[in-house]
């Protein structure tokens, strides 16, 4: 039987042919019958349109299908008239240009930005086509989705956040999607991207007036301005003046709602302006500074990467329809080594084309998969007349993150088979490091780029020195992971940078940094004269040290050497404040105070002495000189804070301390062998104390958990 | 005030080391005009305190009237740049890395030009003004370049004064233009005198102090001065006693942290000499280096801890390493490849 088969240029999906009726297909046959095809069950219905898709019996989704059949046919008209003159094209358009999806349903990637772009246009439709509003209350299985629709309080259901931001990693489809949302809504796009020139004027004349003018296309549809790649060229003028838009909408929204009409049309001053146009941002990376501003008067979108399966459909559909064969594998690879960038994969599909069949596999160049490979010989993947160790260098340079590599082979080689005779092996790779370095120092200070492709010869070494038949790919990895993991159960108050092997020469650079700003703290709060004498490694290494020192001596401390080592402190303007913190204490969560100092002394502390917390010390009679006027947070009033205050007793013998150097002081010290929590139940008293002391407890911030505790439960018994 | 601060001399005349250097002093700063220094010598010796004593000198109590200025220089047309630097009536004083990298050339150009082009306008002996660069073999090449020209030309309103550890990253140029002064690390003497006198002031008793106490201190500080001073504080301050400190020879001098993690490591060296072991003896270098040791002084206490603990054989080699070692940890910034690879060799040598 022979009938022209209703099909569209741009579906992609030979089932996903469209209805008028739900239910099949009209089509005529070459007598001029018409008769139904009945639509077959189609397994992929679901992808293809999602359940619950929430606009399904909206006018809109009604519009768009009408619109996509009229176009279908319209196409199918087009095919057979241009059969010809289409092959020759083919070679000169892109295929990112050919195959970008055209309607909303040809859209392929993460659906639920889709509808949340949509709705969010649909939601302007009440404010420029006059439709009914569409904030779903009554539509039942709208209800689980009732959360994904911009909030509204506008007369005219506008969404409360005026624009919408759309971010994600380049080549997703995120203009695409805006375009044809934008376009499939009804409106006329206006798009204002890095290519143009974007200062304040611009804005103002083109999108401003584009904007709140009501102004109309040329096709006579409504104006949507897509603003594309807002967080790379914008000009600060050009958010300044999205920024007034919204505030000149903020200020007209306000007034008309306050008449209670927000009737379409009615006009504020020049400088309240209702938005009457929907705006649309798109931008890479949605932390960007210049869009911190913006930021609260956007919806939000993070767009997703597509699913592999979705995308391979797609590209073995472009695949079938340019007649080049591409096994699956490949495909995967494609996607895998792009990312997900959809514009990427078409690119390399388009050019890969003249050369070879199928697309060679050059995707396993990532800096952790290549240190794994690394470490093991006789497997690696060759090609024509290559060696292994020309393989690696090859998948070295293309990975081009060498100070990775060499960072995860040192971290991972202790873990690696390999035979080694009195460490000569780790020596010789000390001497490829710093042949490295050297060549790195050339490259990067003297701009010597001819040497960089030497650097991957100093990470091969790595290989021919530790690299085994034994190993197989992560095995060294996996037993560093073990090590760690070993390590967690023998101690449960482990080096911090043993938590992650991996990650230890970072974590201990993090470190490094705190300890950096808390150095310059110290010095800061130095006297002036002998700042100078302490440079910023002696500062650590001589003072440093001495503070430690007093604060971590474990002889019983008298009454006098308490008020001299308070007295080293003051002079050192150490500050310290109280807090609170959970103290773990057979399994019961008893609420503690701590005494924090700035700088942070803990910072100086080396992980592998015992941990020592800082003494109450100064503290004590830091806060009980400030007593009088404490505000432990602004959120409750005075008399709380008096209220949840207890105060305690201790009675000992007595010695008149001068008031000067009334620096009350216990030691609390912690001997690291006795584990436990850092400011743990081995917490003890340490100093005899010989007088009066006063000690504020703050039990928590509410007067209901108001309880008594004794000062054994404070500070721990010995 | 710090011990180090207190009994800082503050005067030529209080200077209490080095009487020939001090009479050398005397002799430039109580003459018409003073020649640009280059005032070198290990930590802890008394660079600063020379210093500070010639501009006293100089220019009398007000050179101590100094304060913290902030300030900002545009570096290029968009990038501005924000440095503090301690300013004195008459004196400037800088140090190279609180200018941040990069930048030190930049800052020392404008600010020399701006305190050469103005003239003294306060009342002062000496028609010059000083700049005290700290640090100065930390100044990059470019900057030090930059110095030479300036130091010439504006000789009749500026004087530099370098403050280095050693001469041997200063350009040539510069060290023919400026009078060195070494200042050499104190000896025994010369730190239980100091230490002595301190002990004195501060009603410790006994006086002189005893010999095992001193040693201690003395072995603790590395002929470093400050460190001396700093570690009887440490020392004493825990001590009972209102009136009368009284110190013994089983006094206990605290020792510094990082140095009892850098002994632990050389026993750990010394115990076994495994792969095993260096993987533990990682986890102490990132620790150390984490906490700001810098990576030098690392492998330099670690020399002299693995030197008291080696037999007489083995010495010179691992003193080789060691000086090998310590070179490319300058020269390149992977410090904790250096110094598992400078173990590594180590246990190598140990083994045979």
């Amino acid at each position: 039987m022979n009938f022209p088969f209703v099909q569209e240029e741009a579906s992609f999906s030979d089932e996903d042919c469209k209805t008028e009726n739900r239910f099949g297909i009209n089509a005529v046959r070459s007598d001029g019958k018409t008769f139904l095809l009945r639509k077959r069950e189609n397994k992929n219905f679901d992808e293809l349109r999602p359940i619950g898709y929430d606009l399904a019996n909206s006018d809109l989704i009604r519009e768009i299908e009408d619109e996509s059949l009229a176009r279908a046919i319209q196409n199918s008209e087009a095919d057979v008239n241009t059969e010809n003159s289409a092959k020759s094209e083919v070679s000169t358009t892109l295929w990112v240009d050919k195959y970008r999806p055209k309607k909303f349903l040809d859209l392929i990637g993460d659906e639920r930005s889709h509808r949340y772009v949509m709705r969010f246009l649909r939601m302007w439709g009440t404010c420029v086509f006059g439709l009914p509003a569409a904030h779903p209350k009554e539509k039942k299985f709208v209800r689980s989705y009732k959360d994904d629709w911009p909030k509204t309080d506008d007369p005219m259901a506008r969404p409360n956040r005026r624009m919408l931001l759309i971010s994600g990693s380049p080549g997703l489809g995120k203009t695409t999607l805006a375009h044809v949302a934008a376009k499939q809504a009804g409106y006329e796009i206006l798009e204002v991207n890095a290519s143009d020139e974007r200062n304040a004027d611009t804005a103002n004349k083109t999108v401003r007036h584009a904007l709140l003018n009501n102004r109309i296309g040329r096709s006579g549809k409504p104006v949507c301005a897509i603003i594309d790649e807002i967080d790379g060229a914008a000009e600060s003028g050009f958010i300044k003046a999205l920024l007034d838009i919204i505030e000149s909408d903020k200020r007209a929204s306000d007034k008309s709602g306050a008449v209670g009409g927000g009737k379409k049309g009615q006009k504020g001053k020049a400088d309240n302006t209702l938005l009457r146009r929907p705006i649309i941002l798109i931008c890479n990376n949605p932390y960007a500074n210049t869009l911190k501003k913006l930021k609260p008067h956007c919806e939000h979108v993070q767009y997703k990467k597509t699913s592999a399966g979705y995308l391979l459909k797609r590209l073995q559909y472009i695949c079938r329809q340019e007649k080049i064969k591409v096994d699956v594998q490949s495909l995967l690879s494609l996607i895998d080594s792009n990312e997900g960038d959809i514009r990427a994969c078409l690119n390399s599909l388009q050019f890969n084309q003249e050369r070879t069949s199928s697309i060679q596999k050059d995707i396993d160049t990532s800096a952790t998969q290549i240190v794994d490979a690394l470490f093991v010989k006789g497997i690696h993947n060759t090609e024509g007349t290559e060696t292994e160790n020309q393989a690696l260098v090859r998948r070295i340079g293309a990975c081009g993150e060498s100070d990775k590599i060499i960072g995860g082979l040192f971290a991972q080689y202790p873990f690696a088979h390999y035979n080694d005779d009195r460490l000569n092996k780790t020596i010789q790779a000390g001497e490829w490091v710093f042949f490295y370095e050297i060549l790195n120092k050339q490259i990067w200070s003297n701009m010597n780029f001819d040497l960089l492709p030497y650097t991957s010869h100093a990470i091969l070494a790595w290989h021919e020195l530790f690299g085994s038949i034994t190993n197989n790919l992560r095995k060294p990895r996996q037993e560093m992971m073990k090590a760690v993991a070993q390590e967690k159960k023998n101690k449960d108050n482990i080096h911090p940078f043993f938590k992650d092997k991996a990650n230890m020469d970072y974590n201990a650079y993090q470190v490094k940094q705190t300890v950096l700003s808390s150095n310059k703290l110290f010095k800061g709060a130095l006297p002036l004269r002998i700042t100078g004498l302490f440079v910023t490694e002696n500062l650590r290494i001589e003072l440093g040290s001495m503070v430690l020192s007093l604060l971590g001596c474990t002889q019983p401390l008298t009454a006098e050497a308490i008020s001299r080592v308070a007295r080293v402190l003051q002079d050192l303007d150490i500050k310290v404040e109280p807090y609170r913190l959970e103290m773990e204490d057979l399994n019961e969560t008893l609420p503690c105070i701590a005494f924090q100092s700035t700088p942070n002394i803990h910072n100086f502390q080396l992980f592998q002495k015992c941990r020592l917390i800082l003494p109450n010390l100064v503290a004590i009679q830091y806060q009980m000189s400030r007593s009088g006027n404490v505000k432990r947070g602004s959120s409750f009033n005075e008399e709380g804070v008096r209220k949840s205050k207890q105060r305690k007793v201790l009675h000992e013998s007595s010695i008149n301390i001068q008031p000067r150097t009334k620096n009350m002081i216990s030691w609390i010290h912690k001997d690291d062998d006795e584990g436990g929590s850092e400011f743990g139940e081995n917490a003890y008293v340490k100093a005899n104390v010989t007088d009066k002391v006063w000690i504020e407890y703050h039990e928590g911030y509410s007067n209901a958990v108001r309880r008594l505790i004794s000062w054994n439960q404070l500070w721990g018994s010995n | 005030m710090l011990w180090v601060d207190k009994y800082a001399p503050k005067t030529l005349k209080d200077l209490d080391l080095n009487d020939n250097l001090t009479d050398r002093l005397k002799s430039l700063a109580y003459s018409e005009d003073l020649p640009h220094l280059l005032v070198y010598g290990p930590s802890g010796a008394g660079k600063k305190t020379r210093v500070s004593a010639v501009l006293h000198a100089l220019y009398g109590n007000s050179a101590r009237n100094v304060k913290l200025e902030s300030r900002t220089f545009a570096a290029t047309a968009s990038r501005k740049v924000e440095f503090t630097l301690i300013v004195g009536p008459h004196h400037f004083e800088l140090t190279p890395s609180d200018l941040g990298p990069n930048n030190d050339r930049i800052i020392i150009q404008e600010l020399i030009k701006e305190l050469a082009q103005s003239n003294q306008v306060t009342k002062s002996a000496h028609r010059f003004r000083v700049v005290v660069i700290n640090e100065a073999d930390t100044l990059s090449r470019d900057a030090q370049a930059a110095l030479r020209r300036t130091m010439e030309k504006y000789t009749t309103s500026l004087r530099l004064v370098l403050v280095a550890q050693s001469t041997s990253n200063i350009i040539e140029p510069i060290k023919s233009r400026t009078l060195q002064i070494r200042v050499p690390a104190p000896d025994y003497e010369s730190i239980t005198r100091v230490l002595n006198r301190v002990a004195q002031e501060e009603r410790i008793s006994p006086v002189p102090l005893p010999e095992e106490l001193l040693a201690k201190i003395f072995a603790q500080s590395g002929r470093n001065l400050r460190r001396a001073l700093l570690s009887l504080e440490a020392a004493v301050s825990v001590l009972p006693g209102d009136q009368q400190i009284v110190v013994s020879n089983s006094t206990t001098v605290p020792p510094a942290d990082w140095r009892e993690v850098i002994t632990e490591i050389a026993q750990m060296i010394i115990k076994v000499q495994s792969a095993s072991q260096l993987l533990a003896i990682r986890g102490k270098y990132y620790d150390l280096i984490a906490h700001c040791i810098p990576p030098r002084i690392i492998i330099k206490t670690l020399l002299t801890e693995l030197l008291t603990r080696v037999s007489s054989s083995k010495k010179p080699s691992i003193v080789t390493a060691a000086a090998l070692y310590d070179h490319r940890i300058q020269i390149g910034n992977k410090s904790i490849f250096h110094l598992e690879a400078f173990t590594a060799k180590v246990m190598n040598v140990l083994e045979h």
